[in-house]
């Protein structure tokens, strides 16, 4: 099982969706800059085109997945009948296929954004013998669960809180997410415990708002690591540093060397 | 006297006379008023009328000096006509998309005007006069041998070759030579006639040995990882850990080829010092190469199962691929004979 704990007193780096800051979002051009930067671990999304058919990609909205070029949904649609559109897509073999061939040192952040897409997850890392390198989170409890019956040794983690109704990112929900996140913030340690047991984890994946020494100190006491998300401000990356979490998403990796000296 | 010529002389003279240069031109001599073309200053001594050149005869009709009709021209007209027509670049065809343009100049070849010109005023009418280009042979063929080197391919034999770690498969293709002597001999032509029509290079075409593969499949040992990837034609289908050779005895890098399979093989030992006090091992359980033996093209190398699961992942065997039981029995299954086999350092 991957080790997600911090080493040498410092936090794991991880690039999110590749290195997202540094080339387009969730193709083999952005983990590659991301191996290139130093990471420790590569963040993606896996999603099912919905005809089982496995692609690395956060939603179905076409303007996410073709970077802003189209708009329009990719559910429902072909690999082959995607990529016409955004040639870069990879699919979750190829993405998996850089780790073997280009990064055998790097472990591997999937984020199950569909829950059908458990099972053949389970069975290429089990081909490419990614299972020791992988790290799977999802804010879907259960998904998580049939994982680890799947495939046990996979490091789990449950990430929190989920964004259900989708004001995250949308113009004007700015304060109404900060003053959310503000609430959520003294409850975060007393939910930490059941997030977990609920989804059999051993990761609890945070929003870097919610990260709070208290927070890392209950995980912590669990057994379990704490690895949080998406840190873009050197301020937040020094702040949440100081909490003692053990693994920081971030856009751009190179804000680690700017703001930690690691 | 040719009839051309006797006018001219004829025209010269009225022209002297109508300027009443009689007096004056005894010093001067009649060259210099032939052939100047600028009104000189009247001679302080004369300042009546002013001398005016000769008009120097234009060439006969029909006449045509390396191609280019100069009838009716005057010789300068003539010179700067036959210049412009030979410094054209040639045209050289290389391919259906490329043509290079040669500028005759840069090839050493130099052509004589004057001389042509010269021939051209005193000929009759409809004569054809040539143009004497000289051209320096070995500055055209060291020019063509320096564009055929550019030009020249390889031919490529189909093939499976590795981009990085990924194998793929390469299409087979024809190589070409320029064909050098027969280009530079018609640079040569061209410019000797002062043609410029384009000329194409021709090749000859070289065929490749091995026209084309069928691509099943591939192995890739990644030797300092401990490694196997299994491809097949759709790309990575399985990776394996695996132990490759200690230090001193390394697993050799290279393209290679599976050339043998056995199922429970019996074990020889090699000649090699390491093996030199052993015996022969029959198939079992304590058998060193476990329950299958894939056989390289690298002497005494293979890809075997090993009873010494806790190897893998490490440098410690004498040569040979080291597999977990269970995983060589999974690739026994899915390779053949014949297919290629990499090992790369990485």
């Amino acid at each position: 099982m991957i080790s997600l704990e911090r080493r040498d007193g410092h936090p794991l780096r991880i690039g999110h969706r590749g290195a997202a800051a540094l080339a387009p979002e969730n193709t083999l051009r952005a983990f590659r800059a991301a191996v290139e930067a130093g990471v420790d671990l590569v963040e993606f999304d896996v999603l099912d085109l919905g005809g089982g058919e496995l692609v690395v990609a956060h939603s179905y909205d076409l303007r996410e997945v073709s970077h802003g070029a189209l708009t329009g949904t990719i559910l429902g649609r072909t690999l082959d009948g995607v990529r016409v559109d955004c040639p870069e897509l990879p699919s979750l073999d190829e993405a998996l296929a850089f780790f073997v061939e280009e990064a055998p040192g790097v472990g591997l952040h999937l984020d199950v954004k569909s829950a059908s897409a458990v099972p053949r997850i389970a069975s290429a890392l089990r081909a490419l013998d990614l299972v020791e390198r992988s790290l799977a989170t999802s804010f879907e409890h259960r998904a998580l669960r049939r994982l680890a019956e799947l495939e046990p040794g996979v490091r789990t983690g449950i990430s929190f809180p989920a964004d259900r109704a989708g004001v995250h990112g949308r113009h004007g929900t700015a304060r109404l997410v900060r003053g959310a996140l503000r609430a959520f913030r003294a409850v975060t340690p007393r939910l930490v415990p059941r997030l977990l047991a609920r989804a059999g984890a051993t990761a609890f994946v945070v929003h870097h708002a919610l990260a709070t020494p208290a927070t890392v100190r209950t995980a912590h006491a669990l057994g379990a690591a704490v690895v949080t998300w998406t840190v873009r401000d050197p301020r937040d990356l020094a702040r949440v540093d100081d909490a003692g979490v053990d693994a920081i998403v971030v856009d751009d990796p190179t804000i680690f060397v700017s703001t930690l000296q690691t | 006297m040719s009839w051309p010529a006797r006018a001219a002389l004829a025209f010269a003279l009225l022209a002297a006379a109508l300027a009443g240069l009689a007096v004056s031109l005894g010093a001067a001599s009649a060259s210099d008023s032939q052939t100047t073309t600028t009104t000189t200053e009247p001679p302080p001594t004369e300042p009546s009328i002013p001398p005016q050149p000769p008009v120097p005869a234009p060439i006969a009709f029909g006449v045509t000096v390396g191609g280019v009709q100069v009838g009716g021209m005057l010789p300068s007209e003539a010179t700067e006509a036959v210049r412009a027509v030979y410094t054209r670049p040639l045209p050289l065809v290389v391919s259906p998309t490329r043509t290079i343009r040669l500028a005759p100049g840069e090839l050493g070849a130099r052509a004589n005007v004057p001389k042509a010109i010269g021939r051209a005023r005193v000929a009759r009418p409809g004569r054809i006069v040539p143009l004497d280009v000289a051209v320096s042979t070995s500055r055209i063929r060291k020019y063509v041998d320096a564009l055929a080197r550019k030009l020249d391919r390889k031919a490529v034999d189909a093939k499976v070759l590795l981009r990085g770690v990924r194998p793929r498969a390469v299409e087979a293709r024809e190589g070409r030579l320029v064909k050098r002597l027969a280009g530079a001999r018609a640079i040569r032509y061209a410019l000797k006639r002062n043609a410029r029509a384009p000329i194409e290079l021709r090749y000859e075409l070289l065929k490749p040995k091995v026209e084309s593969v069928e691509y099943r499949g591939a192995v890739v040992i990644m030797r300092s990882s401990n490694r196997l990837l299994f491809y097949n034609r759709k790309g990575l289908v399985r990776s394996f850990g695996i132990a490759t050779g200690q230090s001193s005895y390394p697993t050799p890098l290279g393209d290679y080829e599976i050339v043998n399979m056995q199922r429970n093989p019996w074990w020889y030992p090699p000649p090699s010092d390491w093996a030199a006090d052993s015996d022969p091992v029959p198939p079992g359980p304590g058998n060193p190469l476990g329950t299958r033996w894939m056989g390289l093209s690298a002497p005494y190398v293979g890809i075997h199962g090993t009873p010494d699961a806790a190897s893998i992942g490490y440098s410690a065997s004498h040569g040979c691929i080291r597999m977990r039981i269970a995983d060589a029995e999974w690739l026994f299954r899915r390779v053949e004979i014949g297919m290629p086999v990499f090992i790369v350092a990485r």
